[in-house]
């Protein structure tokens, strides 16, 4: 007894100064998260109380940039145009990359290149696919000269409020399944083949088979892509500003697009801050349910 | 029988048009790229180019410093990757191998800067950066996104794998903290290594709007940022955009050709645990 008592003695001295290691290993990572990212979250909810513009000192103003925000247009058209732009979006990439997942998982030739060649959308540089697909959409572009096949007016796809936020989407579609596809590929490839076995020995058909059981086994996938995508597609900011500049008029004029502005062009801070935050609460309760998924997904094994 | 046999060519006939529509853009901007000006846009598409306009490539490469661009962005992108791999890995073996006072606490902190998106503390970074005077320059360029939280979670949970009678009895044989991190968990952690290296590499590479924010002056232009700008000229020419658009691709291209695999798997763990 005291032999386990002296024992364990030991062992909590050795661990705290083993201990004190862990949290010396800990400490840089910490430092930079402070620096970089936790104390901009505090600063963003002060400023976002101020009228702070750069030229002068700031000055505590309450909420009235909240109230200011709810009632004004623009800020009310960028939630509108930023919702379009990721349901649009999101709903029909689901689809496409379970798919392109599927039928990944069920081909026996050239499964590596079929694989490579899908990918590539991810692998080009975000500024190469806008810069690509700005041309497609051009006056003169591909597209029109698609629709002119079809003996089609051309159309104005960026110029045209009726038919920018489409041409972003279009874009979109081509770009965001590729990645997407590889985390339901892994997903698909997690469920194990014994399932779908007893399933088809039972006579279930391929569609019963993937909606009662494959499905429902990979229903952490499925949650973590819907989440992912539609995050990914609100954080958009890059394919906007470089394709339309939010325009014509404020079409595709989406939220993160808005905050940029109003902070930069308009040198408004206070009021860029308090969008900034009512757009983190927007997307914090998918990031929640991402965070859930990927701390499960670790207790799990 | 012969519904079972078509049955099992959907999926390729699935993947055959995908494909098609995947490499369109990328068939046609190369092309492009190849064209002379007069050929760019025509109804109906030319999809070859008229002859090899190389050209395109040596005009639109010497209208801006675009090895200057390829440059910062290969010296941002390695940094980043170099400092979320050794902080990263750090905290993660802290985090997973010791137990001290706070320790799930830190994680969690850790956990919540994950739901943070960069856009929502872009305006007050930029403010702090700007009054350290960091504007133009490569410290306000690259440190304050050179961290990945998500980087360090993924070593957190690989190195909770490694068996703690390793670790220990690297500790009798006498090695101390300082060396068991590069000697013993380095080498077992390869996998996750190489994973949030790449992630965290392209992801600086396709970064915009940070870059943006802090940069104006032409020496510390990223690729992207160079690219917009390039594009944005109204005397440029759409072949030699797509010229740069080639040239911007090529070193992704390039990284992926050589580390195929790894590159899926590391663009992937954003969302799922991996190795």
């Amino acid at each position: 007894m005291a032999n386990i008592r002296s024992l364990r003695r030991r062992l909590g001295s050795y661990n705290t100064k083993v201990g004190l290691w862990g949290f010396l290993f800990t400490l840089p990572a910490i430092t930079m998260l402070l620096i970089f990212n936790i104390g901009p979250m505090i600063s963003a909810f002060q400023i976002s109380l101020t009228n702070y513009d750069m030229a002068r000192p700031a000055e505590f103003v309450g909420f009235d940039n909240y109230s200011r925000i709810f009632s004004s247009p623009s800020f009310m058209n960028s939630l509108r145009v930023s919702a379009v732009y990721v349901f649009g979006t999101v709903i029909p990439v689901w689809f496409i990359s379970f798919g392109l997942a599927l039928a990944l998982s069920k081909v026996k030739w050239f499964v590596g290149g079929w694989r490579t060649l899908l990918f590539l959308p991810t692998v080009l540089p975000l500024m190469t696919v806008t810069l690509v697909w700005k041309l497609f959409f051009h006056f003169r572009g591909v597209m029109n000269a698609v629709l002119d096949m079809l003996n089609l007016a051309p159309v104005g796809w960026l110029t045209q409020s009726a038919y920018a936020p489409l041409a972003l989407i279009i874009t979109s579609w081509w770009h965001a399944p590729s990645y997407y596809m590889v985390l339901f590929l892994a997903g698909l490839q997690a469920v194990p083949d014994v399932y779908d076995e007893a399933g088809q020995i039972d006579g279930a058909n391929f569609w019963q088979r993937l909606w009662y059981i494959i499905l429902p086994l990979m229903r952490p996938t499925i949650i973590l892509v819907i989440v992912l995508s539609v995050i990914n597609g609100f954080r958009t900011f890059a394919l906007q500003h470089v394709m339309t500049g939010g325009g014509p008029g404020t079409s595709t004029e989406i939220i993160t697009l808005l905050i940029y502005k109003t902070a930069f062009n308009f040198g408004k801070m206070g009021e860029a801050t308090a969008m900034s935050v009512i757009y983190f609460l927007l997307i914090l309760i998918f990031s929640l349910i991402q965070l859930r998924v990927l701390r499960r997904g670790v207790e799990c094994d | 029988m012969i519904k079972r046999a078509l049955a099992q060519l959907v999926p390729y006939v699935f993947l055959g048009i995908s494909t098609i529509i995947t490499l369109v853009p990328v068939i046609w901007m190369v092309s492009t790229s190849l064209k002379s000006s007069a050929r760019v846009f025509t109804f109906p598409v030319e999809w070859l180019p008229d002859g090899l306009h190389l050209e395109n490539y040596i005009e639109a490469l010497n209208a801006r410093p675009f090895f200057l661009y390829l440059f910062n962005s290969i010296l941002a992108s390695t940094i980043s990757a170099l400092i979320t791999v050794t902080l990263g890995s750090a905290a993660g073996y802290g985090l997973a191998q010791f137990r001290f006072p706070g320790r799930d606490l830190l994680f969690t902190l850790i956990l919540s800067t994950l739901m943070i998106p960069f856009e929502v503390i872009a305006v007050p970074l930029y403010l702090q950066v700007y009054r350290w005077g960091w504007i133009d320059s490569y410290a306000g360029l690259i440190l304050p996104t050179s961290l990945s939280a998500i980087g360090i979670f993924i070593m957190r949970q690989y190195l909770l794998g490694i068996p703690r009678d390793l670790i220990e009895s690297a500790r009798i044989d006498g090695a101390n903290e300082l060396q068991i991190l590069p000697q013993i968990i380095w080498p077992l952690s390869m996998p996750a290594i190489t994973a949030v290296a790449i992630f965290t590499f392209v992801s600086t590479w396709n970064s915009y709007l940070w870059p943006l924010l802090v940069i104006n002056n032409d020496l510390y232009r990223t690729l992207p940022l160079g690219m917009a700008l390039y594009e944005n000229q109204l005397t440029v020419t759409y072949n030699r955009v797509m010229a740069v658009a080639v040239f911007g691709a090529l070193p992704l291209i390039l990284l992926f050709v050589i580390l195929q695999r790894n590159f899926i798997k590391g663009i992937a763990l954003t969302g799922l645990k991996e190795g």
